[in-house]
């Protein structure tokens, strides 16, 4: 492969030496530098040479434990490193992994029986027991605990004992049939890896190998693995923060696949024979919040008129160049509850409507403050909208704070608009358990939403077993907070990741519960 | 001499002391304090006060600071509170790299840039002398991230497998490669500084020609080349070392930025992430590392003229200064 | 010891009366770029209107209807580059001014004294700023500020104003150094001890007769010192974090174009890093030519 690099023999080296002169530098010490340029040593095609595959990451977490945090970045990494009770299949359909067979559920829901699956093993042969289970769930069910996966557990699940080697017993406070989501999401690690933070150790086809603090993480192929085992021999994780310089990594083999490619960067992507790009539709949303106990935003015209004069159409064209989902609702179209039949709102501002109902809420104008991350993308959306508002008379201020700011003030309720991105997929699945929850009036986070109907609903939606009863629920629930404008999305984002050709073709069905199934990979 | 240059170690200490207690309380009075960095998206008062043991954040401050300076004192920065390792560790990983890349380009650009300066002075005038001026003010000029971009598309896309476009190589892994990764992020990095020194060596050049000394040695018939050599030279070369103990600072500063646009994982690339996930024990431990650096960087260059010009030595050894 | 210490400036006795004719081409070269930066920050924001308005296609090129054609948000290049040249240009401006209002007395003071305790001390003191790189620095001041706008008194653009203070904090030590280099050696003129012999008040030396004559280079100084200042300005934009949208600035472009230089976009690249190379091409130019002017005044 690669033909493309050795096209460069004498040009390159020319316009070097002209690019030398033009900076007015071309003396003996440049002629020395040229001359360790020399020809290119590097030719690609590692999959092929090696077995090894190249992954090209905005940045490397310091953690390495997928218990710690639900971040895609954390868990590209570990999802071949270790596995849950359940996955999802290929049609995304949830189906015993770790675990044998179903759930067995008592009668008042209560208690959750789970058998596990005998002769698996740990990276360092240590067999899995129900005694990891438990370690991993009295992590997730701690309160204390300072991982993301708290969220899903505390106030549901009680405790999690060892009934025998191979038997898990789950207490619950109350029904729970959420959990059975949950337990396809929840990685099983090591007991003794439960709290580490640096590095994790599970099931899967693949061991954490070296670790480049920062920079790189190496996984190698585990060969006691319980299943298929894969034809690659290492993956290796590497931290390319500009994308620009990640786009031409993978233009030069450096790296063989690619995440958060900058959807603007679609079209130039596409033009090389040797790339793919994959836009798929999956749980990476924009979530936006209200301080809805305090004005302007107390009174639901108010929001209504934000939600009408919104530019939904320019964030989808400037901003995702085309490649985003115009949004009606928090539910994006992967997540159970979405509701493609739900028109409330216009593409493209609706300024008499968003006037009209200013006027009912007694203002002839408005200003306020939208708060978003310091991301290129999401400082992007903030300027579309707030020029989409400008037209219909409403003056948005743009803060853009880093994440750590921006969390001290949403989690105390210091905003008046709030808005970031969220990665859900591997916390919340298929479901909308994250982007809901919040809407509870029992939720901390919530800032003085409160909807009778939509608190039934969610205790209702988060208490069964039944997938599509799930999905009915959440679908009203989606409805409801969509006309009160609690949750007003512009649009959702579409999951962007490009591979080389010569690679096998990744799946974009897992990629719409943001998996990046790396385990399968071969030299195409 | 050793009198002065305990002085100058001494302040050079207090200096150092003054910078990492203006880091510690700045940073704590900071909004948004590592506890929120630490728990993101789902931040509950349990988990916040969890936190805030772990990191020793609910003790009193001045308790922070006086346990922060007796564990400097016995050589230990304390540990990431993100990776949970020593800050001396991740530190010794990184400073090498950012040093190779900074002394490399330094030296490269130090000889173009006095190469560049002799010429053009030698030659006063002449086309070579316009094109240098003219060319420096050009290049001291240009935006180094925005030359780091351009270098990264050109050799990225238009000029593939010339040199690597970004990314490092340790010395260790393999020298080839290593200094080949060097070459562009050192062109972004120093090309501004080769300009300044080139300029000031040239200006400083151009004055010493005009002393009494130089009028003396050329009515004895000395040549050009000599006088350059053995007398302008010399006398030129002490407001250019100064320039060059300034430019370690400007190298400092250009390493945050050219090490995120080539991907280098040097000091600069770890202090932004550091600052912005107020990981406060590494934070300080970068920020008293690149101090560190810059001043030793200018008490080398005051010994160097000390060494250089007969004149302060003289002024010492008098006891005038 | 460090008396001799100056700036990245360029050494100024380079002016005689045989160089000058090639001298003031370049200077006139200077001039002519400047005048150009000038009338883009003074005039180009009033032809141009709104720098956040949508106007037109997604990143057209310079062409009739955009004549330096659009960015990534449909929004006209012409305008925010305008509007982002004034920016740059008023924020060069205030942190100069303010480094010098800062760092004149803390040199004159230090020079007055040279190589005694009050030298020493300021020395010291601005040792340790300098000790600070500007964006370690900068990471700083924006990490205890926030990237938004904090309460900076009654100034209309708060983010702008801690640029300003920002920038101009780290100039001090520059311009200290000089002040103090130049005063040390008008310290030595005659004419000083005559003052002092005379019984004139020492603050009435440092305050009157030592800055009236201190003034010249250090302005020259200064002037060099725009030039840097737009400079460190974009580099603090381009990081995130100087200028924040929407609000333009010729840094915070650059930072926003380079996520486009890949896809063909070259104008919104090059003609934002283009305005900052005459605007700091064009201070050091006119910096220089005043430099020998002076020289040829002072000395010639």
């Amino acid at each position: 492969m690669s033909d493309a690099n050795k096209n460069v023999p004498n040009g390159p080296v020319l316009s070097r030496r002209r690019f030398l002169v033009a900076t007015g530098v071309l003396t003996a010490g440049a002629a020395g530098l040229a001359a360790c340029g020399g020809e290119d040593g590097s030719g690609g095609g590692a999959v092929e040479k090696t077995g090894t595959l190249a992954f090209g990451v905005t940045s490397i977490s310091d953690y390495l434990n997928p218990l710690s945090t639900t971040s895609s970045r954390v868990h590209w990494m570990t999802e071949s490193v270790v596995e849950s009770l359940y996955t999802y299949d290929a049609a995304l359909k949830s189906v015993p992994l770790l675990a044998d067979g179903e759930p067995e559920i008592s009668g008042d829901g209560l208690t959750w029986t789970i058998k596990l699956k005998r002769g698996v093993t740990f990276h360092n042969g240590d067999p899995l027991t129900a005694a990891d289970v438990v370690a991993t769930f009295d992590f997730v069910t701690d309160p204390k605990s300072t991982s993301d996966w708290t969220t899903y557990f505390v106030g549901y699940v009680k405790k999690a004992t060892a009934t025998d080697d191979h038997t898990v017993t789950i207490k619950l406070t109350t029904p729970f049939g959420v959990l059975r989501s949950h337990l396809t999401n929840l990685p099983i690690v090591h007991r003794e890896f439960v709290k580490k933070t640096g590095t994790t150790m599970g099931t899967g086809p693949f061991s954490v190998g070296d670790i480049a603090q920062g920079r790189q993480v190496s996984l190698k192929r585990f060969d006691g693995y319980h299943g298929t085992k894969p034809t690659l021999t290492g993956i290796t994780f590497k931290a390319v923060p500009d994308p620009a310089t990640r786009m031409v990594n993978l233009r030069e083999d450096k790296i063989q696949i690619m995440t958060d490619v900058p959807p603007e960067s679609i079209k130039l992507l596409e033009k090389s024979s040797d790339i793919r790009v994959h836009e798929v539709a999956a749980p990476k949303d924009l979530v936006t919040y209200f301080v809805a106990n305090k004005k302007p935003f107390d009174d639901v015209k108010v929001r209504q008129a934000l939600a009408h004069a919104m530019d939904r159409k320019g964030v989808r064209d400037l901003v995702y160049g085309g490649s985003a989902d115009i949004a009606q609702g928090a539910i994006g179209p992967v997540a159970e509850g979405h509701d493609p039949s739900l028109k409330l709102y216009g593409e493209t501002p609706d300024i008499a409507k968003a006037k009209a109902l200013l006027a009912e809420a007694g203002l002839s104008s408005l200003d306020f403050t939208l708060m978003v991350t310091s991301d290129p993308v999401l400082k992007n959306v903030g300027q579309v909208l707030a020029q989409g508002w400008k037209k219909a008379g409403i003056n948005c201020t743009l803060e853009t704070l880093d994440i750590s700011p921006w969390v001290k003030k949403w989690a105390t309720g210091d905003y008046q608009m709030a808005m970031t991105g969220f990665d859900g997929g591997f916390g919340g699945g298929k479901t909308a358990f994250t982007l809901l929850g919040a809407l509870s009036s029992q939720n901390p986070l919530n800032f003085g939403y409160k909807n009778p109907e939509v608190d039934e609903l969610l205790a209702k939606a988060w208490a069964t077993t039944d997938a599509a009863e799930r999905a009915a629920i959440c679908k009203r629930i989606n409805g409801l907070v969509a006309k009160d404008a609690i949750a007003i999305p512009p649009v959702y984002p579409k999951l962007i990741v490009a591979q080389r050709t010569e690679i096998s073709v990744l799946d974009e069905k897992q990629m719409s519960v943001s998996r990046i199934d790396v385990a399968p990979v071969r030299a195409a | 001499m050793l009198r002065y240059l305990g002085r100058r170690i001494a302040g050079l200490a207090v200096v150092l002391f003054v910078v990492l207690t203006m880091v510690f309380f700045m940073l704590r009075a900071a909004p948004g304090s590592p506890a929120d960095a630490y728990l993101g998206m789902n931040p509950t008062p349990e988990k916040r006060a969890a936190v805030e043991e772990r990191f020793g954040l609910d003790e009193p401050i001045w308790t922070q600071y006086a346990t922060f300076v007796g564990n400097l004192l016995r050589g230990d920065l304390g540990d990431s509170l993100f990776s949970d390792r020593p800050v001396t560790e991740i530190i010794g990983e990184r400073l090498p790299v950012t040093l190779e890349l900074g002394l490399l380009a330094l030296l490269f650009w130090v000889v173009v840039g006095l190469a560049a300066g002799t010429l053009a002075a030698r030659r006063r005038d002449s086309f070579t002398d316009g094109a240098v001026r003219v060319v420096s003010v050009i290049a001291l000029s240009i935006p180094s991230f925005w030359l780091g971009l351009v270098l990264v598309v050109v050799f990225g896309l238009y000029i593939e497998g010339v040199l690597p476009s970004s990314g490092w190589v340790g010395f260790g892994a393999d020298p080839v490669q290593n200094l080949r990764s060097v070459v562009l992020p050192g062109i972004a990095l120093g090309l501004a500084a080769g300009a300044v020194i080139a300029r000031t060596l040239r200006g400083s050049l151009i004055e010493t020609q005009r002393t009494d000394y130089v009028s003396f040695a050329r009515a004895m018939g000395m040549s050009e080349r000599g006088i350059m050599r053995r007398i302008a030279l010399r006398n030129a070369i002490i407001p250019t070392a100064t320039v060059i103990g300034l430019m370690v600072g400007l190298f400092i500063s250009g390493t945050v930025l050219v090490e995120n646009i080539f991907n280098i994982p040097g000091i600069g690339q770890t202090i932004v992430g550091a600052f912005r996930q107020h990981d406060y024990p590494l934070a300080i431990g970068c920020t008293l590392v690149t101090a560190a650096v810059f001043l030793v960087a200018n008490l080398a260059v005051d010994f160097l003229y000390f060494a250089l010009d007969p004149r302060i030595r003289a002024g010492f050894l008098n006891g005038t200064d | 010891m460090d008396a001799t210490t100056t700036l990245p400036a360029p050494p100024r006795a380079s002016a005689r009366r045989r160089a000058l004719p090639r001298m003031s081409a370049l200077t006139w070269t200077g001039i002519a770029l400047l005048t150009l930066f000038l009338l883009l920050a003074l005039f180009g924001p009033v032809i141009a209107g709104d720098p956040n308005a949508r106007a037109g296609e997604q990143l057209a090129g310079p062409g009739l209807r955009h004549v330096f054609g659009t960015d990534h948000l449909a929004r006209d290049l012409f305008a925010r580059t305008a509007s982002g040249a004034r920016v740059s240009l008023l924020v060069a401006l205030a942190a100069v001014a303010f480094g010098l209002l800062v760092a004149v007395p803390a040199g004159l003071v230090a020079g007055y004294f040279g190589g005694r305790w009050p030298d020493d001390l300021i020395m010291r003191v601005l040792e340790a700023f300098q000790a600070l790189p500007l964006f370690v620095f900068a990471l700083f001041v924006i990490g205890v500020t926030g990237t938004g706008d904090s309460d900076i008194g009654p100034i209309t653009v708060p983010t702008t104003a801690k640029v300003v203070l920002l920038l101009g904090v780290g100039f001090v030590p520059y311009f200290a150094r000089v002040t103090r280099s130049a005063t040390l050696v008008e310290a030595q003129e005659d004419y000083v001890d005559a003052l002092r012999v005379l019984g004139v008040p020492r603050r009435r030396i440092i305050g009157a007769e030592l800055l009236v004559n201190v003034l010249p280079p250090v302005l020259v100084q200064a002037f060099l010192w725009l030039g840097i200042a737009i400079f460190a300005e974009s580099a603090l934009s381009f990081l995130g974090l100087g200028i924040q949208a929407p609000q333009p600035s010729l840094g915070n472009i650059l930072g926003d174009a380079t996520r486009y230089l890949l896809l063909g976009a070259w104008w919104y690249s090059i003609i934002p890093g283009l305005v900052i190379l005459v605007a700091t091409v064009g201070f050091n130019l006119v910096g220089d030519g005043l430099g020998d002017a002076l020289d040829a005044d002072g000395r010639g």
